[in-house]
Parts: structure tokens; C-alpha cells; sequence
């Protein structure tokens, strides 16, 4: 098999394939999607980086804990505690993977990022449970897809496919979205703010790790937050905008995007 | 127009000079000793398949080490290489081997040869060199193939030795699995070392 049609199967088609079935499967408890989805975006991120290691040595190795952080929070009753158990598995999470650079290279600029990074998870976590977006799979869909691209296109075609299937699980969410005209969404507000800190988490280790320009990453992290805290029905147009720019950056910035 | 007879005639014979020079100096065998490493005469080579067609070739251009010349003590061989100064002709694709899918360069920024044992053949030339590899945060055991290419005085009063040293790893070995088929799991490894006595 090429490795080429590999990498596709592993970040495209076997979670957006599963997703698909899972979400016409018939299983209409939220858990069980919940779970189902989570479990699907583990098995392609376990292929795609040959197993993580334990404990975690490199920044990748952290995002399924971040992630099974994140659905446990889920499911703490009160709605202050999950808040804080998220925003706090989020901050450990990112000065984890942040670490090694903080500690080879600290420079104020590293930290006002990482800074800027945790507030706006906080901020979003926070806004996503008061004010759910119109679309959120398809809003997500758009925005993990902006960022596997530019972080392939950037250097790093590991956390571009790390996204990719990220994409692709919730991709298939956006289908019956699009299909019912954004008016409401199979998509639950668990597996929302589940998917979120990944996205958060990878746009982070993109940065720090893969070379993500500033200019993308700052456009990116905006479509997140506009998504957020503008919950218009066709608020995705504006999304699908910003993360076309954050590509076109990096391809503007890219003295040679020829496949090698 | 002006005739240089120093910079058109002596100059090149003063390099065979010098060349003849090393390779009686090569044939005597290296002075015991301490040497540096000199970076602007060292080269870090290795070799990886692409797609099973072709042997895809990088260097390391920022590359630093001692060593100790003298059969009875240990080589005490250190060799440091940044990994951010991988070079493989092609920025985009440099860009990727510093990414995470390979050397992760933010979180592992050098690589590091430390030799504990040479052995030597019946003649008491020096045929491996036995050390540790510590790249990508992981240490493994590892053997070089070693060569004596020379050794002898330099034009600016110095001493100079130098030797090629070849090795084949296994990337997974060292926790670079990323694509798998696509890029080989060999790789080739070679030091072209020059290095000045001390």
C-alpha cells in the first residue's frame, strides 16, 4: 500500500467511515455517541503515532489524556466543577507540552502565548455550555481542518493528520447539520466541549512544535473565538474565512510548497 | 593585468606538499593525545530510504566533540549535534524532520555520541568504535565501523588526525515511527571527523 493512501485512510477515511456509522447506527443515548466518537478519534490518533508512550515523552503523548480529561469533566454534576476540572486538566495539560521549550528556550513572548492559549480554553469552555453554536460540528470540522492543513503545509504532517481525523469525526456530525439547514445538530454539547481542547491542545503543540506561524495561529485561535462568542447561524461562513486565511499565510510565507 | 606566482603555483604546490606530508605522518599513526573536533572539517552524513526507490542523503552541519588518542586509556569519544542544524537541501523538508515526526528538535535539541571502547585489529589499527547514541530522549547501544583516514603537523603549526566512522540504526529503535514504508526504518550514519590535538 502507498504510504500516501495510508496516511489517508488513517486520518480521513477510518474516522470519518466509523463516525458515520456510529452516528446513523441508531444509538440515540448521548452517552453512547459521546463515548463512541471519543473512542474512534483514540483508535486513529493510536495508529497515526504507533501507540503514545507512558508517561508521555513527547508533546503528542499528552493529548489523550487531555482528551479523556475533558469527557470525564463532561460528566461532573455541577456546572462550576466541570468548568474548573476542564480549564484545569487544559492548564496542565498545555504547560506539560509546553514544557520543553519553556525549559530549552523561555522567552516572555512563549509565555504571553501560552498565556493568551489557557484563557481563551477557559473562556470558551465556559461559553460553549451557556451558548452552544448553531453548527458545532460543522464549525469544528472547519476549524480542525484549517489547521491540519496548515500545520501539513507548515511542517508537521503528524499533528496535520492528529487533526485531520479530528476533521474528519466531526465531519461526519456536520452532514445532518448541513442536511437540516443548521437549524439543529445531532452534535452533543459533551462531544463539543470534549472535541474543543484537543483542537486547543493541537493548535498548540502546532505552534510550539511545527513552525505554525503566528500570523495563522492568531487566525485560527479567532475562528475559534468568533465561533464562540458569535453564535450566528451562518457564522461558519466567517469561520470557513479565517481559516482560509490562516492557509493562505502560510502558503504566501512558504517559498516552496512543492510536495517532496 | 597582474601575475600571482604565489597564488598560481606555489599554493597548489604547497597543498601537495601538505598532502604528501599527512599521508607519511597517516602511515606513522596519530600522536597520542587530546583532540577537538573541528566543525569546519567534520561532517555528520546519514542515509534513509524514500519509497523503496532511492537513498535520500542529509547532513548535520553544527556538530561539536572531543576525543582522547591512547590505546591504554579509553577513547573518551563525545560527540554533540544540533538536530536543528539538519540539512537536506530542501527547506520545506527540513522544516518537517525538525517537526515532532521526527527528531522534535524543540524538545530533543541535540544528539549525542559518547564512545567508552575501541577495538583494534591484529595490526593495532582501530577497526569499532563501542558507545551509547542518546537521540530523540532515547539511549541505546551503538557500534561505529571505524577508519583511520590521517594524520600529520597542519600548515599553521598544529596537529591534526582525523578518521571516518559508519553505522546503520533503526529509526523505531530511538522512537521515530512516523511513516512507516513511506521512509525507511534503516539508517545509514556516517562521521567524516577531523579534529586538532589539544
Amino acid at each position: 500500500m502507498s504510504p500516501y493512501l495510508l496516511l489517508v485512510i488513517q486520518s480521513i477515511a477510518l474516522p470519518f467511515g466509523l463516525s458515520g456509522l456510529l452516528l446513523w447506527s441508531g444509538l440515540h443515548k448521548d452517552v453512547h455517541r459521546v463515548i463512541g466518537s471519543v473512542l474512534i478519534w483514540l483508535a486513529a490518533y493510536a495508529w497515526i503515532i504507533q501507540w503514545p508512550a507512558f508517561p508521555p515523552g513527547e508533546s503528542v503523548d499528552w493529548l489523550w489524556l487531555l482528551f479523556v480529561a475533558s469527557v470525564v469533566a463532561g460528566y461532573t454534576t455541577h456546572r462550576r466543577a466541570r468548568w474548573l476540572f476542564r480549564t484545569a486538566a487544559f492548564l496542565i495539560t498545555i504547560m506539560a507540552i509546553a514544557w520543553p521549550v519553556l525549559h530549552y528556550q523561555p522567552s516572555l513572548a512563549l509565555a504571553g502565548e501560552l498565556v493568551i492559549m489557557i484563557v481563551t480554553g477557559s473562556v470558551l469552555f465556559s461559553r460553549a455550555e451557556h451558548i452552544p453554536p448553531p453548527a458545532p460540528a460543522l464549525t469544528l470540522a472547519i476549524q480542525a481542518t484549517g489547521l491540519a492543513i496548515a500545520s501539513a503545509l507548515s511542517g508537521s504532517l503528524l499533528v496535520g493528520q492528529l487533526s485531520a481525523a479530528l476533521a474528519a469525526v466531526t465531519g461526519s456530525y456536520a452532514i445532518p447539520e448541513i442536511l437540516d439547514r443548521l437549524h439543529k445538530t445531532p452534535f452533543d454539547i459533551l462531544q463539543r466541549l470534549a472535541f474543543l481542547p484537543l483542537y486547543l491542545g493541537l493548535l498548540t503543540i502546532a505552534r510550539l512544535y511545527a513552525e505554525l506561524p503566528l500570523a495563522t495561529t492568531a487566525l485560527l485561535l479567532a475562528s475559534a473565538v468568533f465561533s464562540a462568542l458569535a453564535p450566528w447561524r451562518h457564522g461558519w461562513v466567517i469561520s470557513l474565512l479565517l481559516n482560509a486565511g490562516a492557509i493562505g499565510l502560510v502558503i504566501l510565507n512558504s517559498d516552496n510548497t512543492a510536495y517532496y | 593585468m597582474q601575475f600571482y606566482p604565489a597564488k598560481y603555483i606555489l599554493k597548489p604546490f604547497a597543498f601537495f606538499a601538505l598532502l604528501g606530508f599527512l599521508h607519511i605522518a597517516a602511515a606513522e599513526g596519530a600522536a597520542s593525545g587530546s583532540y577537538r573536533i573541528d566543525p569546519e572539517h567534520s561532517t555528520v552524513l546519514f542515509s534513509v530510504s524514500h519509497l523503496g526507490t532511492s537513498e535520500l542523503t542529509g547532513r548535520f552541519n553544527d556538530i561539536e566533540g572531543s576525543f582522547v588518542l591512547d590505546k591504554d586509556k579509553a577513547p573518551g569519544l563525545d560527540v554533540t549535534i544540533k538536530t536543528a542544524s539538519v540539512d537536506t537541501n530542501h527547506e520545506k523538508r527540513d522544516a518537517h524532520l525538525r517537526s515532532p515526526d521526527f527528531f522534535n528538535v524543540k524538545q530533543y535539541p541535540v544528539m549525542h555520541f559518547s564512545a567508552d571502547k575501541v577495538s583494534y585489529d591484529q595490526q593495532g589499527r582501530p577497526t569499532r568504535l563501542h558507545g551509547k547514541l542518546t537521540l530523540h530522549g532515547k539511549t541505546k547501544p551503538v557500534t561505529f565501523m571505524i577508519t583511520p583516514v590521517g594524520a600529520g603537523k597542519d600548515p599553521w603549526g598544529g596537529y591534526r588526525a582525523g578518521f571516518n566512522a559508519s553505522t546503520t540504526l533503526k529509526r523505531s529503535d530511538f522512537g521515530m515511527n512516523f511513516m512507516p514504508g513511506g521512509i525507511g526504518e534503516e539508517v545509514t550514519v556516517t562521521l567524516n571527523i577531523e579534529a586538532t590535538k589539544e
